[in-house]
């Protein structure tokens, strides 16, 4: 067994190893601490997670599933706060500062999705999506005739002017 | 919005449940072509082996410049299989057709070995280049919209043959390439493309192993240059990685190692993506 695990490693390693630049290890990092706090503080479950970064890190993104109804003015605040702490989590680490494409990283700079839909895997009432892409939060409902459409759209500063 | 035969000036097959394409592989022919000998009759010589390689096909559907959606299927799929999916996709861009390579099977245990000795190692030899003609002709016929995005998708091992295609791909070619890696068997790193989104499932094995493999393949090798170089900071790397993978929780429908590309799991993923991508018709400013 040990000899066969040998010969396995030996064929493997004598193949090229990954290269992960530093700028990725970092922002994976963040968007895994970030998914933590995020989930742990609003009861949500982290379901995926992107980003653009070519060159400099231009956009990050976090995808949550809520497993409880909400209204249009609880799942606003929930997007606003789940962004907030987001932007905190990225604008207090200095490591990833001199990849961010300009700082303070914004809600222009984040992509976030929040998917509706309870413990059977049925929808939440009509709101299907939440998300929020170039600094504007689209809630999407489903669709009989083309599974979901925007039902509202409004900027993120229209809609922590809401909250406030 | 047009209906193009010749598909954006490649002769591509037109593959559908409505017309399944045939399938024929070497083995399968011998052992046929063995066994015809006894039965002696002409009329039911066995087909020529064809479609026994990895290929690009699309769905019926229509054509616009600068919206194209594409996909590539993990092991174990047969070509029916790879049909089945792409229809599946297309079932979420309302009309426009897929473009699908068709990552060959031999057998799931040869498949198995291919991903772990070869594909993690960097190398995709037919799929690679298979994927890469995809994307330069998308370039190609968009060459005068500069912010035109091809939408890539992927299920298992798919991901790394993306993920090696694009290392093997010039850099403005790979900034016209959006990934949704789904139940990926390796991360698609966000800077090797415009964008991209990886999910996976928590009871799928398979994105799990993949990592880890990788992971302790690293580790192995590390060590190896610790002992001449005095260093193992590359697996830390490694394992950093790792975190770019946040794991969906099963849907309740979803099957065994919930691995399968239509899980219900990531309908809402695709849907998602899908939706933005059609909504923005292929154009990303930012």
């Amino acid at each position: 067994m040990i000899r066969f695990l040998l010969v396995f490693f030996i064929l493997l390693s004598s193949c090229s190893t990954d290269k992960i630049s530093e700028k990725q290890q970092l922002a994976s990092k963040l968007k895994a601490k970030a998914a933590k706090e995020i989930s742990q503080k609003y009861g949500l479950t982290p379901s995926g997670s992107g980003g653009q970064m070519l060159d400099e890190i231009k956009m990050l993104y976090l995808a949550f599933e809520c497993r409880r109804p909400l209204t249009l003015d609880e799942t606003r605040s929930l997007m606003v706060h789940c962004v907030n702490d987001f932007l905190i989590t990225i604008n207090e680490n200095e490591e990833i500062r001199p990849y961010l494409v300009n700082y303070p990283f914004t809600a222009k700079n984040i992509e976030m999705a929040i998917f509706f839909q309870d413990c059977a895997g049925k929808d939440l009432g009509n709101l299907m999506i939440v998300s929020i892409d170039r600094g504007t939060i689209r809630y999407k409902v489903s669709d009989p005739s083309d599974f979901i459409r925007t039902a509202l759209e409004e900027s993120f500063d229209q809609a922590k002017e809401i909250c406030k | 919005v047009q209906d193009v035969p010749s598909y954006f000036g490649r002769d591509l097959p037109v593959f559908s449940s409505e017309n399944f394409p045939t399938q024929q592989n070497w083995g399968h022919w011998m052992f046929e072509s063995q066994y015809m000998e006894y039965v002696a009759d002409s009329e039911m010589k066995p087909l020529m082996p064809h479609n026994n390689s990895s290929l690009t096909f699309r769905t019926p559907g229509d054509y616009h410049q600068s919206v194209r959606i594409g996909g590539i299927n993990g092991i174990g799929n047969s070509l029916c299989d790879a049909v089945v999916n792409a229809e599946y996709l297309r079932s979420f861009t309302k009309e426009f057709a897929v473009e699908w390579v068709y990552n060959c099977t031999h057998n799931i245990l040869v498949d198995a070995a291919e991903a772990v000795v070869l594909n993690l190692s960097g190398s995709s030899p037919n799929n690679e280049k298979l994927l890469q003609e995809n994307w330069l002709a998308f370039h190609e016929e968009n060459k005068n919209n500069p912010h035109a995005k091809y939408l890539q998708n992927c299920h298992s091992q798919g991901a790394i043959h993306v993920k090696n295609a694009l290392e093997g791909t010039p850099k403005q070619v790979r900034e016209r390439v959006i990934v949704i890696a789904v139940a990926p068997a390796t991360i698609v790193p966000s800077d090797l493309c415009y964008k991209s989104y990886n999910y996976a499932s928590k009871s799928d094995l398979v994105p799990n192993a993949g990592i880890y493999l990788n992971m302790s393949k690293n580790i192995v090798i590390d060590h190896l240059k610790s002992i001449h170089v005095g260093t193992n900071k590359d697996s830390q790397e490694t394992k950093n990685l790792h975190y770019e993978l946040i794991l969906l929780d099963p849907h309740p429908d979803a099957q065994g190692i919930d691995h399968n590309y239509q899980s219900r799991t990531y309908f809402k993923v695709l849907l998602h993506h899908i939706e933005d991508y059609l909504n923005r018709r292929g154009i990303y400013n930012d």
